[in-house]
């Protein structure tokens, strides 16, 4: 598995050519590289969008070599279709690549043979996207109907891909242990162990000598054994969607929820805002804070730039001037980063009213407060959530939260109430909405009490993982009042000094789907917290995170450093990162 | 040659002792590397005359001699020959009158054949050249076509140039043309009248000389070098191949007649063929070689292959640490060395004193490189073994003393040359330069091997190199089962996967080939038994689908769990299938549906059908419901009203009573109702919720429908209120909100007035109402504060001794005389609580 990047890099070659490219992976480059990099390192004369209107244009081009980068989603080929007859209409000489992302690449291509556009191209190829931050992992896969209301396993399958083809470029990891919930997570097993299964087999007789070998040396035997550990825990999505409905608190889950990020750029006031400009910068270190803490930092550095700058004035020898002019960029491109943020952050603030204790934003978190630390009984939730409709004052999608936590938390919802709030919800937001109220039973978001709800019983599964805490929590700074299910499962799965197992938490009988827990290599007794030292943990998350869910997840990493001294490496593997519209929207 | 330091040397390979003579009536084709030659007679030997009547076979021999193989040829039935070509991979390319080339990519008549197209069987071909992996022809037209045979998406044929439309004037004059090719692309170089024209794969066709006319055109091995030959001044040029430079020219003998084949000796010297001699022009000048006549020369990279009746010869420049080995009076190093194994072999004491003369350990190692060197150029094993004996000799005393270590080296060079020896003997009559040798790789030479079904000698390469013996079981088990039609399957299967599991000690190996022969061979049964022995789901299923076993290769793409290769398959078996064979197909599989449903989801007619065949009334409701409500004010209301009943029908059907079918009733009453109020009042009332219609009702004070519609939707008073308080601050229309609450019993209370009204800025009414409602302290006290009228907050907090609030607000508060009163309650307030 190759950089998405060097991958791109080598397959765009150095030819010159004319790049068509499709406008939704326009951020997902800019992500990799500054686009006048990569149009002089793949000496690309000129670009245009993978849209209708640019055939005519790029007829009018003079180059002869056109690069189609495009998604492999069966939807492109018509208009691929008709770019190339053009093409070759005009000038049969034209040469034709296509660059596809390698999500339907199978499919897509079988497709363009029965279309009969296989001849015309020069070249096809695969290109496989992942984005890497820190070590967090996500493929940008947008398709979350496919997982549950379709029941697909491509984004299990593509999770597995990856981990696999991560293993094998880095030989000397060995997955010791699986843990795994849920349907979906035991699916990711499946699939993953197949992988590895085929991959082994199909190795030449020399190659498979030489990877036994270095099994046997890591696990050879109780005396010849490294004690070297990695987890791959794997969750899903329907295991927790409270960490979704509930309004996110951190600095990057507040602007996820807003603005809807993309990588790491969003829209503000309509115009592209790159939240993550230099390398190294105020973003990465502000994002899984809370938002407060993030205001409260950026008031610090707004602070100490100011006395920065103030320096100067006082600074009178030239080797303190000069070293103040070297510092100067940095100072500079800090500055334009507190700006950049303060500004945010303010939006932020108007848009939310957070000063104003009857904002929608602060009675709506004041209410999920109540309801899931049940404050308030069944019964005059369910009211106040049909007062809340009445007023009309409240989106769909954030009355559908409320009932959605509501049905979690008290184990769903009795059907006459379910069918007076179905039936509210219709009439002020109109029919068209009836599906998604389906779908959303469907996948599990509402449950009618009585039927088998994913988290059988939300108090049970609150006593053992202490999902609501009561006194204040190091990892309680994401949300009001809760922690993520999946790192609370984290926190009480992973050791320091002995191997990783989910017997005392007895996921069976908690929550529905299959619990997996299986040791890979031998047990070795006697290596006590040596063995966990330095070792990799690969988080598996299907069905997308939440970008509070990763901050916690990364301060229960820093935790386990900071309380045990043992350092752990999470990396964290997830499709895509998910909110609460997302969510709800994926219905439709 | 006038270059002292230059020789060339021609070797037999090979006495032929075949029953082929007189080469000049067949068509020859000899292989790159392999030297394997191809051969069709098409002239009779007595008159010589083109017959077409004559079907011979195509016959294919080693260069050793030995059959490989015949291809049974018939002119009426196959189509006549025109030409033959071999790609660098060794396939024999056959070029047909009828417009077609074969490809014959085993010794046992497994060919494809592609269609040149272009009316190439009217027009006629007018010159055809194999060069790697490309075919390419020019037809008489002056089209120029070719088919990549390297092209993994889809091979066919592609016109590169008409070149009669980019060249003007009227009689163009064909004479002859090379390809320059790499593995990414090529350019033809063209002569044509008295130019020389470049025309690459991709790009505009340019002029590269008018010097012209130049008769022949002949690239180098190593694709730098052009050797132009000039027919009327019977002369030749080299060039680089980008014409930037030219290199030599050198003036042939007029009195000699012309030049019937040029070639180039590797990239090192030309070739020129005359009746019975050979010329080699080299920059330092030229050498005759005298040849058997009728003999066919081939360009190899190192040299070039002579063929004539009786042999098979090897011409090439004589390598330079030959050169000094051999030299006669030489005194290198290396020749010193070579002598000394002469005087061991003599138990002469002399042999040391030779390494006294070698002198230091960096010239003996240096005489020691240069034999291992010489060694590998040797054909003859008795000059292989002596110069090897020097090398094991002189490493022997340098390993002594000296750090300096060729024992890997020597010992590659004794395996390559065992491995060379062995496959040069005329049994297999493979014969491969050292430099080839190395060039194709080992596992090339084995896939050589096993092609020519020496299955033995692959074997034990293997065994010697302690390579994997896949390909060889692969092969062998194709040639089993297709020379063994009269076993049954299971003893077949059963032999194949014994000699299998003694093999492979569990390791994987493809079974897809295997499978596919025993298919092609008509023996289907068996393929599936052999598919199961095939791990992987992507080799598997392409075979199952061609196999036409659609159930099992469907059930094996939803086992994959891989979404795009279930997704490939469902689009191959709808192609293949007809609809309602794929949708029974589909039932079964529930992944496989799902996949379906979430790929076509957009495909109206096609999702409906299927949803349809299976019965899934209710779904295809939603299907409906979804299609149209989400674009309600796009559809018309009878369209509308009718998916609306048949989604009734189903759902009374299916789920009778449930709230999902009252929904979908109150929803058809809407509709009916929406359509009267259209038509009555000529306003849109299309696409409208239920409370969205009440607001219209209300907006256009209709008292009476608003009344009737409450009733028909079981609308509270309540909810009424509710609507209606939201629609008056909607619209702005302040003073009837006011009125309204003033003169209404309501039972929603005055809050929910109040706080739309302070959210709305509208802070005089919103005050005006707080006085006059009954609110808690505390809720009142929070309007206040919202709405600023501090004074009475301040009053009011006072009075209920809410120090707590007047702390609170402090801040806020900014008129200095507010901010007198408030000192003055919270002084009297706090000692009040100090009496307290």
């Amino acid at each position: 598995m190759s950089d998405p990047l060097d991958q791109l890099i080598s397959i765009l070659s150095k030819q010159q050519k004319t790049l068509v490219i499709e406008k939704s992976l326009s951020t997902y480059i800019n992500s990799l590289i500054p686009f006048s990099n990569l149009k002089s390192k793949t000496n690309i004369l000129d670009v245009y969008w993978f849209e209708k209107n640019s055939i005519k244009t790029i007829l009018e081009s003079t180059s002869q070599n056109i690069t189609f980068l495009i998604k492999s989603n069966l939807s492109n080929l018509e208009l691929l279709q008709e770019f190339i007859h053009d093409l070759i209409n005009f000038n049969p000489s034209y040469k034709i690549d296509l660059i596809l992302t390698q999500d339907y690449f199978k499919s897509f291509k079988i497709k363009l043979s029965q279309h009969g556009l296989i001849g015309d191209l020069n070249s096809i190829n695969s290109w496989l996207i992942y984005i890497q931050q820190d070590s967090t992992i996500q493929l940008y896969l947008d398709e979350l109907n496919s997982l549950y209301l379709y029941k697909n396993s491509n984004i299990p399958f593509k999770l597995a891909q990856w981990v696999h083809n991560y293993l094998l470029k880095n030989p000397e990891i060995r997955i010791t242990h699986i843990l795994a919930k849920g349907l979906n997570s035991s699916k990711f097993v499946s699939i993953w162990k197949n992988l590895n299964n085929n991959y082994i087999s199909s190795l030449s007789p020399l190659d498979k000598k030489q990877y036994l070998k270095i099994d046997q040396g890591l696990y050879g035997s109780n005396t010849n054994n490294s004690g070297k550990q990695c987890d791959l825990i794997v969750l899903e999505r329907n295991l927790d969607f409270l960490s979704v409905l509930l309004n996110q608190l951190t600095y990057s889950g507040i602007i996820d929820e807003l603005y809807d990020i993309d990588i790491n750029s969003i829209k503000l006031d309509d115009e592209f805002f790159n939240l993550n400009e230099e390398e190294d910068s105020l973003y990465d270190s502000i994002k899984f804070k809370n938002f407060g803490e993030a205001c409260d930092e950026l008031n610090t550095q707004a602070k100490e730039l100011q006395s920065n700058y103030n320096d100067l004035q006082s600074q009178s020898t030239i080797s303190q001037v000069k070293q103040f002019v070297d510092n100067l960029p940095h100072l500079e491109s800090l500055k334009k980063q507190v700006s950049n943020h303060t500004k945010l952050s303010e939006s932020i603030l108007t848009q939310l009213e957070t000063n104003d204790e009857f904002s929608k934003f602060n009675i709506l978190l004041e209410f999920q407060q109540d309801i899931i630390l049940q404050n308030l009984t069944y019964s005059s939730i369910i009211s106040k959530i049909l007062e809340l409709i009445y007023e009309d004052n409240y989106s769909f999608e954030e009355l559908i939260r409320l009932i959605s936590i509501t049905s979690i938390i008290y184990n769903g919802i009795r059907e006459k109430d379910y069918i007076q709030l179905n039936n509210e919800i219709l009439e002020f937001f109109g029919f068209q909405n009836f599906q998604i109220l389906q779908n959303l039973i469907k996948i599990g978001l509402i449950t009618i009490r009585g039927d088998p709800s994913i988290i059988k019983n939300f108090n049970n599964l609150n006593l053992k993982l202490n999902l609501v805490p009561n006194d204040d929590d190091p990892l309680g700074f994401a949300y009001r009042g809760y922690i993520p299910l999946i790192t609370r499962i984290l926190e009480q799965t992973i050791s320091t000094t002995k191997r990783s197992s989910w017997d005392h938490l007895d996921l069976k009988s908690l929550i529905l789907g299959k619990t997996i827990d299986e040791e890979l290599t031998q047990d070795n007794i006697g290596l006590g917290g040596l063995l966990q030292k330095n070792s990799i943990v690969i988080i598996v998350m299907i069905g997308g995170l939440t970008y509070s869910e990763l901050a916690t997840i990364k301060k229960l990493e820093k935790l386990i450093k900071e309380k045990t001294g043992v350092e752990k490496k999470f990396i964290v593997v997830t499709d895509s990162f998910i909110n609460a519209k997302k969510l709800i929207n994926s219905n439709k | 040659m006038s270059n002292p330091n230059v020789y060339y040397r021609n070797r037999e390979l090979y006495t032929l002792s075949w029953n082929i003579s007189n080469l000049q009536n067949y068509i020859i084709s000899i292989s790159k590397f392999t030297k394997t030659i191809a051969l069709h007679k098409y002239k009779t030997e007595i008159n010589d005359i083109k017959d077409s009547t004559i079907a011979t076979d195509i016959e294919i021999y080693t260069g050793s001699g030995n059959l490989l193989h015949s291809i049974n040829w018939n002119n009426h039935v196959n189509g006549r020959i025109i030409d033959l070509g071999w790609t660098i991979d060794e396939k024999l390319v056959v070029l047909l009158q009828n417009g077609h080339v074969r490809v014959y990519y085993d010794f046992e008549g497994g060919f494809n054949e592609y269609s040149v197209g272009y009316d190439a069987q009217l027009i006629g071909v007018k010159s055809f050249k194999v060069v790697r992996n490309v075919i390419f022809i020019i037809l008489n037209d002056f089209k120029l076509i070719y088919i990549d045979l390297t092209n993994n998406i889809s091979i066919h044929s592609k016109v590169l140039k008409d070149i009669r439309q980019e060249i003007t004037g009227d009689s163009l004059k064909f004479r002859d043309w090379d390809i320059i090719i790499d593995d990414e692309s090529f350019e033809i170089l063209i002569s044509i009248n008295k130019e020389i024209y470049s025309i690459p794969k991709f790009g505009n066709m340019v002029k590269k000389s008018i010097d012209g006319p130049f008769h022949k055109i002949s690239i180098s091995s190593n694709n730098q070098f052009v050797s132009l030959y000039h027919g009327k001044l019977n002369k030749i040029f080299v060039v680089t191949s980008n014409f930037n430079k030219s290199l030599f020219d050198f003036q042939l003998d007029s009195n000699q007649p012309p030049v019937s084949q040029i070639n180039w000796c590797g990239s090192d010297a030309i070739a020129l063929g005359y009746y019975d001699t050979l010329k080699l022009i080299a920059p330092g000048g030229s050498i005759d070689f005298y040849l058997n006549p009728d003999y066919q020369i081939s360009n190899e990279l190192d040299g070039l292959t002579i063929l004539n009746e009786s042999s098979l010869e090897f011409l090439s420049k004589v390598a330079n640490e030959t050169v000094e080995c051999f030299k006669i009076g030489s005194t290198s190093k290396s020749s010193i060395l070579l002598d000394s194994v002469d005087k061991l072999n003599k138990h002469s004491p002399k042999a040391n004193e030779n390494l006294t003369i070698i002198g230091s350990d960096e010239n003996l190692n240096h005489a020691v490189k240069t034999c291992i060197s010489a060694s590998l150029e040797e054909f003859d094993s008795y000059w292989q073994k002596k110069l090897l004996k020097a090398v094991s000799f002189g490493k022997s005393s340098l390993e002594l003393k000296s750090e300096f270590s060729n024992t890997r080296h020597f010992l590659k060079t004794c395996d390559d040359l065992r491995i060379l020896n062995n496959i040069r003997s005329p049994e297999v009559g493979l014969f491969l330069t050292s430099f080839e040798y190395n060039h194709l790789g080992i596992e090339t030479v084995i896939k050589l091997l096993v092609k020519r079904q020496q299955f033995y000698e692959a074997f034990q390469i293997s065994k010697f190199l302690k390579l994997p013996i896949d390909l060889i079981f692969i092969n062998w088990a194709c040639v089993k089962i297709k020379y063994n039609p009269n076993l049954n399957d299971e003893e077949l299967s059963q032999q194949i996967t014994t000699k299998f599991q003694t093999f492979n000690n569990n390791s994987y190996i493809s079974f897809e080939s295997i499978a596919t022969t025993a298919f092609q061979e008509g023996r289907s049964n068996l393929a599936k038994i052999l598919i199961n022995f095939e791990s992987l789901f992507t080799k598997q299923i392409p075979l199952l689908l061609t196999m036409e076993e659609h159930e099992l290769a469907l059930q094996k793409a939803c086992d994959s769990q891989d979404t795009d290769l279930l997704l490939e398959t469902l689009l191959i078996l709808k192609q293949t299938l007809s609809l309602p064979v794929f949708f029974k197909l589909l039932n079964h599989f529930k992944i496989a549906s799902n996949c379906f449903e979430f790929f076509f989801t957009n495909d109206e007619v096609l999702i409906f059908d299927f949803l349809n065949q299976a019965d899934r009334t209710i779904d295809i409701a939603n299907y409906d419901l979804k299609k149209t409500l989400t674009h309600t004010t796009q559809v018309p209301f009878e369209k509308q009203i009718e998916v609306l009943n048949k989604a009734i029908n189903a759902y009374s059907l299916m789920r009778k009573n449930s709230n999902d079918h009252k929904q979908l009733e109150k929803q058809l009453k809407l509709l009916q109702l929406q359509d009267s109020y259209t038509n009555e009042f000529n306003i849109e009332f299309q696409g409208l919720s239920i409370v969205g219609t009440l607001e219209k009702l209300i907006l256009l004070n209709q008292n009476n429908k608003i009344n009737a519609f409450m009733k028909n939707f079981k609308i509270s008073e309540k909810k009424f209120q509710y609507i209606k308080l939201n629609f008056l601050i909607k619209n702005e229309k302040f003073d009837e909100l006011y009125e309204w609450s003033n003169n209404q019993k309501l039972s929603i209370g005055s809050e929910p007035i109040i706080q739309k009204l302070i959210s709305s800025n509208q802070s005089s009414m919103a005050l005006k109402l707080i006085h006059r409602s009954n609110l808690s302290y505390s809720n009142k006290m929070e309007y206040l504060i919202k709405l600023k009228d501090f004074k009475n907050v301040i009053e009011e907090a006072f009075h209920k001794k809410d120090l707590e609030l007047l702390e609170r607000i402090e801040m806020d508060v900014e008129t200095p005389r507010l901010k007198e009163l408030l000192q003055d309650y919270k002084s009297k307030l706090q000692t009040t609580t100090r009496f307290f």
